[in-house]
């Protein structure tokens, strides 16, 4: 235990440790809490950020709590004296060991927030109950918002709203917050959240010891139950808020007396204490729970158990995949783009801007050029993002915001939970994955989910070499429109290939045991049209503020190379690997310098490029597989090394370049001397 | 320790039980037939909590003590029976293994034990063993058996978790958070490529792995 990690004379270390986390962290509390602030809590699925969204409107900041890599959302309250909501990750139980939980204990603990906004699932409302006990020991005052009213209804279940708020303490709103329902009522109740008037109540072999460690912490500016809770459970980052804010004679002494009688216990004490829990969540819900004969099976339900059995689960995947393909690669990657770029931007406002820059006097090129040349900021930089990459994404954005709202992508997990234990990862790891095909940085995040540092790695390895982000996998989709459906199979093919190749040799090479397979399925539903949309438009928001900066970055790069010769340079300088080994035309520098920047910006430039004929199919081809392959992009590369450390983060990116350069010779040898064509 | 304790309240509530049946409650003879090192004021402190009452030296129970009492004569002897008549112990050495065996089982896995026995009414000694829930209510006398639940076919039937089986201390966190606690009822409904099971209202997807941790009560459904 903790005894054990200090040596004499860590003491100083620990103090300045100590004052060091707290200047952090007292930055960041100042801006995003404080007792006017609202904490959303509640377990995974169960509408807490569609809840949030419908709280704060459009109006949200993501930001990460200080030494830690946890994602917190924050928005503000239009009335009341609450001004400020902070929407927290889902969590199993408040007592495990996942980040997640420990920041929401951290900012309960340290009284960082004001009151929570508890959410609950009525269709499992024992659950629920079990986070609410435990929540009980934190003495925050308490909203809590009975979600999913009309799923429970519609399973034959009815709760007594009055009844469990009167024994709770706390007032109970019924919500559906897929529809907006309940909300006013639950705005005007957020108002004054009361303390709830349930305890834990500790196995005999607990209490004793929680008590005592209660009554020490009182009078410290932090919790002293939430504390004597967490110590109890043995919790060890618990040591961390017990170090910051209480005399360290005092922490010394009582994580001693803790570890002295932990010595003593049979059962553990956090499996104790969640059964306590749970059996204190059933009693209420003895009371509070009627259930009427008539269940009525929803087609959704109907359709949700196809979708989970292999033989009709399969071929709907299929036809899942084949729909979103559709959608996304003609609607978007066809239609749309032709609409907004080769229409709109290319036959109408480049034309009319053309008309105005070349007013300008021949003395002036440079600045025509800036504007409208080869690399002007609005012939490349404003026309990539807005006339290529961003109908596509539309599009994307879209379909996947459909799938993960109808609860389908979980059921694809448990289908392919076997493949994907060949590659060392399993039904969990297909969330990553799939998520990679909309942002490879954020779908690096999610690596965390994963309970393996071995998955961790292979996870992540995969998504850096070879996953596509949506705006690159949506400007590839504009490529192979050109080249037709058999360069596109083969192109994803390879890609695809490679997932299998390097998946099973990292299986086969990394030490680590195999991880268990526990998924919550969630009902399947039918999505809001409404919900969709605007996640579409807040995703797409995000990605306009945040990627316009670096097509323009870019383009003015490559403009003031071209202008000052530095362009021709490089060209001839990386001759030998891109004309002689790859096969490619020597302007294919411009991409790869583009790529380096954003991805999307240098699969962009290809399709600007090759309408000008100066690369054949192979070519094309050859450049898409490098190109999505080689070269993470920025803000993935910095999450990568932060998430997996330099030393695996530098390991991965070596092996993920040489890798792509390999296969991409190799790809050029083997199309050629079969002589495809397309 | 309080669990020691605990140990101690229930020795002497079975001491009180058996000495009323022989019709002899004085503090004496209960004080003697107590297997625990225990003395007067052991006796009082029971009364303190209000299980007994001790009145001019005989002792009797409350209405609590007589429950207490009962659920732990209840284990004690059905331990017994289940020493000698599936173990095969003599009655001599269950007598001693019953004695340890009271403390640890929960009532869930007692009523189990009685339905896997067939809803014995005497203990080997030939005392009565009181009658639990399930045999009150008529439930037909069966022999029942506890399965993984990665060996369970998939039915609409409910089924009973037993236990959890398992070393794994986050896996047992894990699945305790989730639901899959002792008693609380589960249905499964696919088995392939994983096992799709519904606690209460919520669907899980687990693999065969986890699924052998969790022992659910195999049969018991068709008799009701």
């Amino acid at each position: 235990m903790r005894g054990d990690l200090l040596g004499a004379g860590e003491n100083e270390k620990r103090y300045r440790r100590r004052r060091r986390r707290r200047q952090r962290l007292a930055r960041s509390v100042r801006h995003n809490f404080g007792r006017d602030t609202i904490l959303i809590v509640g377990h995974l699925k169960v509408g807490k950020s569609t809840l949030f969204s419908w709280l704060v409107g459009k109006k949200q900041v993501q930001f990460t709590y200080p030494s830690t890599g946890v994602e917190l959302s924050q928005g503000f309250l239009s009335t009341g004296k609450y001004r400020k909501l902070v929407d927290a990750p889902g969590i199993i139980s408040l007592n495990d060991r996942s980040e997640d939980a420990f920041v929401i204990r951290d900012l309960l603990t340290r009284k960082r927030v004001g009151a929570v906004l508890l959410v609950l699932d009525a269709k499992n409302l024992k659950r629920g109950l079990a986070l609410a006990v435990h929540l009980a020991e934190f003495e925050l005052p308490l909203v809590v918002a009975l979600n999913m009213v009309d799923e429970s209804a519609q399973r034959g279940l009815e709760v007594d709203v009055k009844r469990l708020s009167n024994l709770l303490g706390v007032p109970v709103v019924e919500t559906v917050a897929v529809e907006g329902r309940g909300l006013s009522q639950l705005k005007r109740k957020m108002a004054t959240p009361r303390p709830l008037r349930i305890n834990l109540e500790y196995p005999d072999y607990l209490s004793g010891l929680a008590s005592h460690v209660a009554s020490v912490l009182e009078g410290y500016p932090l919790s002293a139950r939430a504390m004597a809770y967490q110590l109890v459970t043995g919790l060890k980052r618990a040591y961390e808020v017990l170090d910051d804010h209480v005399d360290l004679d005092v922490a010394e002494k009582l994580s001693e007396e803790i570890r002295q009688q932990n010595d003593s216990w049979k059962t553990q004490p956090d499996i104790a204490i969640t059964k306590v829990a749970n059996r204190q969540a059933q009693n209420i819900v003895k009371k509070v729970l009627k259930t009427q004969g008539d269940i009525r099976t929803r087609f959704a339900d109907r359709i949700g158990i196809w979708t989970r059995r292999p033989s009709t689960g399969i071929p709907i995947a299929i036809v899942t995949l084949v729909a979103v393909y559709v959608f996304v690669g003609w609607l978007g990657a066809t239609v749309l783009v032709d609409l907004l770029e080769g229409k709109l931007l290319g036959q109408v406002f480049i034309p009319w801007l053309q008309g105005w820059v070349d007013l300008i006097p021949e003395s002036h090129l440079w600045f025509r050029e800036l504007i409208t040349g080869d690399f002007g900021l609005v012939t490349v930089g404003i026309a990539l993002p807005l006339g290529i990459v961003l109908p596509v994404l539309a599009t994307f954005f879209f379909a996947f915001a459909v799938l993960e709202d109808s609860g389908y992508l979980p059921r694809m997990s448990l289908l392919l939970d076997r493949a994907m234990r060949r590659i060392g990862l399993n039904g969990k790891g297909l969330v990553p994955l799939v998520m990679g095909l909309s942002c490879v940085t954020m779908a690096v995040l999610t690596t965390r989910m994963l309970d393996t540092k071995k998955q961790r790695i292979i996870a992540t390895l995969l998504l850096v070499l070879t996953a596509p982000c949506a705006p690159l996998l949506g400007v590839m989709m504009v490529v192979l429109a050109d080249l037709g459906l058999g360069a596109t199979i083969l192109v994803f093919g390879i890609i695809f290939l490679q997932v299998i190749i390097v998946g099973m040799a990292a299986n086969w090479l990394l030490p680590g045991r195999k991880q268990d397979f526990m998924l919550e399925l969630p009902p399947l539903r039918l999505p809001k049209l409404k919900n969709s949309l605007s996640k579409t438009a807040h995703r797409l928001y995000w990605f306009l503020k945040e990627a316009i900066p670096y097509f323009i970055i870019g383009t003015l790069v490559l403009y003031i190379f071209q202008q000052v010769g530095f362009l021709d340079v490089i060209r001839d300088a990386s001759r030998p690997v891109l004309v002689k080994f790859l096969g490619l035309p020597k302007e294919s520098a411009d991409l790869f310098l583009m790529t380096f920047v954003r991805r999307e910006a240098g699969a962009a430039l290809l399709a600007q490029q090759m309408q000008s004929g100066l690369y054949d199919g192979v070519q094309a081809m050859v450049a898409l597989v490098v190109m999505t392959m080689m070269m993470p992009c920025v803000n993935t590369l910095l999450v990568m090394f932060k998430e997996r450390g330099i030393a695996v983060g530098s390991a991965l990116l070596v092996f993920v370049m040489i890798y792509a350069l390999l296969l991409g010779a190799l790809m050029n040898l083997v199309l050629r001397a079969i002589g495809v064509e397309f | 320790m309080s669990e020691n304790r605990d140990h101690v309240v229930d020795e002497l509530l079975e001491a009180v039980w058996t000495c009323r049946e022989d019709g002899q409650v004085t503090v004496d003879h209960c004080l003697e037939r107590a297997h625990a090192e225990v003395g007067m004021s052991e006796l009082i402190a029971v009364q303190d909590m209000g299980l007994i009452i001790i009145k001019n030296h005989s002792v009797e129970f409350t209405e609590k003590g007589v429950k207490r009492a009962e659920s732990i004569i209840r284990r004690h002897r059905l331990a017994e029976r289940l020493m000698v008549d599936v173990l095969g112990l003599t009655s001599e050495q269950s007598e001693k293994m019953a004695c340890e065996f009271e403390h640890a089982i929960v009532p869930e896995v007692t009523n189990g034990i009685c339905t896997l026995l067939g809803h014995p009414k005497e203990c080997p000694h030939g005392k009565p063993i009181p009658p639990g829930e399930d045999c009150k209510s008529g439930r037909i006398e069966v022999t029942s058996a506890l399965r993984p639940l990665s060996q369970v076919p998939c039915s609409e039937r409910l089924l009973r978790v037993a236990y959890l089986r398992t070393s794994d201390h986050d896996r047992l966190h894990q699945l305790l958070s989730l639901g899959f606690s002792p008693g609380v009822e589960i249905r499964v409904h696919q088995r392939t490529p994983v096992l799709v099971v519904q606690v209460e209202q919520s669907e899980f997807a687990l693999d065969y792995e986890v699924a052998g941790d969790i022992y659910v009560w195999f049969g018991e459904e068709n008799h009701r």
